[in-house]
């Protein structure tokens, strides 16, 4: 279990993060989403032991991720954004750096590689930046670690290979593994996550679950324009709205839209979710 | 269930996938600049063979200097081309998040550097050497046999010790024991430095480096010279008086007299602080290194 409590972090006097309170429970896939600069990358940073959090604790299974224990480090997996290829091939690289992770599974490697439909044996760089995102997106699932951060995993994917990325997330990791994505293409992810986690400027505007938000509000795909809507947005063939859920019916969740909605509408979704 | 702090498997693991790298990032560099003896006798070779129609290689004299310029240029770039990679984000980023202990990381980085990729480039350079020497005779004998016979005599026939009675009391003296030593801390400072400054600065990491270098001895000059002024002044009247006798430069020169008889000792002392200030500042660089 990762616990953050009253999390700071700043550049300089710029500050990023402020009193950012959260668990984050096991087994659950949590979309990370927020507007550009909000401290999104800064936060999958600091869960992962590359910088140390300037005010408040976090602790990933009691420990201070910034203490690199490698018993620390071999239980999660962050991806960045930005990958590095190696001058080796891809079987190599999850083999050579495969043998630090404790459960690191070369057959699974392989095999998500495949559902890729990429050369385990071409080398890395040699990669096209998606087939080399594919290659790291692999090495993490394979390493079988409890908590996988990844920043924008989806840039640079292809349509199918947005499609094989979902599919390889959901068979690949096991019931109790945590994962945050932090991601700007909701639409790639929206299947797959849940809860959601909306950063603001130096705060947590929205964490809850798909379940919670259809509970809170309701997103009507009609054509008639609501003049209470929290959001709407014309789309071919009508409009999509979000409305407060007055009449408990659930409703699909855009997370495009909610989004939108909660940018817009900050201090009302505060309230709608405090709980 | 494993050590947190060190663990001799996952050590000797990381060691490899470390030298393994080292050779990706200096293998190929090295080897040329460890060629260097045959580069030199081939071109000269050439030079000569063009200009007067005779052979003649590299003489045993000039290989010798490019030996030193070659291993100086190693010594200082090496640090740079092996760990100055751990500042760019993507690099560092992997580099910190590998299960692997801040301490066997540390280890490993500083057996690479000042043990390991010195070691082979020595083996390297005077194997080559000692092959230009035996193909070509036109080269002369090879400087693994110069260096063997290489000993402080040497300095002291040819006068550049002045064979005074002090310094050749320094030359017996029993801190001379300590002198492999002195001669190991001298070179361990430089690649220990070049490579704090490969993890500490982002972009032209040897010219820093070399400046903060040259910013630190002026200073350290500064407060120095006055301090121990009085006594290199001594020192400086005791060489002029070469024939004083030792009793004399004894009785006369006491700060001076105690600074020789020491100077092996002073001189490691230092170079100890230097060396281990040195381990210290790297070893909370890479602790406390962000991305």
């Amino acid at each position: 279990m990762i616990r953050i409590s009253k999390l700071g972090f700043s550049y300089g006097k710029d500050v990023v993060l402020k009193d950012i309170t959260m668990n984050l429970e096991e087994g659950r896939i949590y979309g990370l989403l927020g507007e550009n600069g909000v401290g999104k990358t800064t936060l999958l940073t600091i869960l992962s032991g590359l910088k140390p959090a300037m005010s408040g604790t976090i602790e990933v299974d009691g420990t201070n991720p910034f203490e690199r224990r490698p018993s620390t480090l071999s239980s999660l997996y962050y991806l960045p954004d930005e990958v590095l290829p190696k001058q080796c091939s891809a079987l190599a690289f999850a083999q050579d750096m495969g043998q630090y992770w404790e459960s690191f599974d070369t057959g699974k490697f392989v095999e998500i590689m495949k559902t890729f439909d990429s050369d385990i044996n071409q080398r890395m760089d040699c990669m096209s930046l998606g087939q080399l995102k594919k290659a790291y997106i692999s090495f993490a699932l394979a390493c079988n670690a409890r908590y996988l951060f990844m920043d924008e995993p989806t840039n640079g994917l292809d349509i199918p290979s947005k499609a094989q990325f979902r599919k390889a997330v959901t068979k690949y990791t096991s019931e109790n593994t945590t994962i945050v994505i932090s991601t700007h293409q909701a639409r790639d992810l929206e299947a797959i996550i849940d809860p959601i986690i909306i950063l603001d400027r130096q705060s947590v505007l929205l964490n809850a679950t798909v379940e919670q938000i259809s509970e809170k509000l309701y997103f009507d795909y009609g054509n008639t324009v609501e003049p209470d809507a929290l959001y709407s947005e014309l789309i071919p063939g009508g409009c999509i709205q979000v409305l407060p859920n007055s009449s408990g019916i659930e409703s699909k969740v855009n997370i495009e839209a909610l989004f939108n909605a909660v940018l817009g509408n900050k201090e009302t979704i505060r309230e709608m979710f405090k709980k | 269930m494993k050590s947190d702090i060190f663990d001799f498997s996952r050590f000797a693991r990381y060691l490899r996938t470390d030298m393994k790298n080292a050779s990706r990032n200096w293998g190929l560099s090295m080897l040329v600049a460890s060629s260097f003896s045959l580069i030199f006798d081939v071109a000269s070779g050439l030079i000569s063979l063009v200009s007067t129609g005779e052979w003649s290689g590299a003489p045993a004299g000039m290989r010798m200097f490019f030996f030193v310029i070659a291993s100086l240029v190693c010594l200082l770039a090496a640090p740079s081309k092996l760990y100055g990679n751990l500042t760019d984000r993507k690099e560092g980023t992997a580099f910190l998040m590998l299960p692997v202990s801040a301490l066997e990381k540390y280890i490993s980085m500083i057996c690479i550097t000042c043990v390991i990729v010195p070691v082979i480039y020595l083996i390297l350079f005077l194997s080559i050497d000692c092959l230009v020497s035996w193909i070509d005779p036109t080269a002369g004998e090879s400087l693994i046999l110069m260096l063997n016979q290489f000993d402080f005599h040497w300095f002291e026939s040819h006068g550049l010790v002045n064979g005074t009675t002090a310094l050749n009391h320094y030359m017996t003296s029993p801190d001379k024991l300590l002198n492999p030593l002195l001669n190991i801390d001298d070179i361990l400072i430089w690649p220990l430095a070049m490579l704090l400054g490969a993890i500490t600065f982002k972009k032209s990491k040897m010219a820093k480096t070399l400046g903060v270098y040259i910013i630190f001895v002026l200073v350290l000059s500064l407060i120095l010279i006055p301090t121990v002024g009085n006594s290199l002044m001594e020192m400086t009247l005791s060489v002029e008086n070469l024939n004083m006798s030792f009793e004399i430069f004894k009785e006369q020169f006491p700060g001076a007299y105690w600074f020789i008889n020491h100077l092996v000792l002073v001189d490691t002392v230092i170079d100890q602080i230097f060396v281990i200030g040195l381990l210290v500042a790297i070893w909370f660089r890479l602790k406390g290194m962000k991305h």
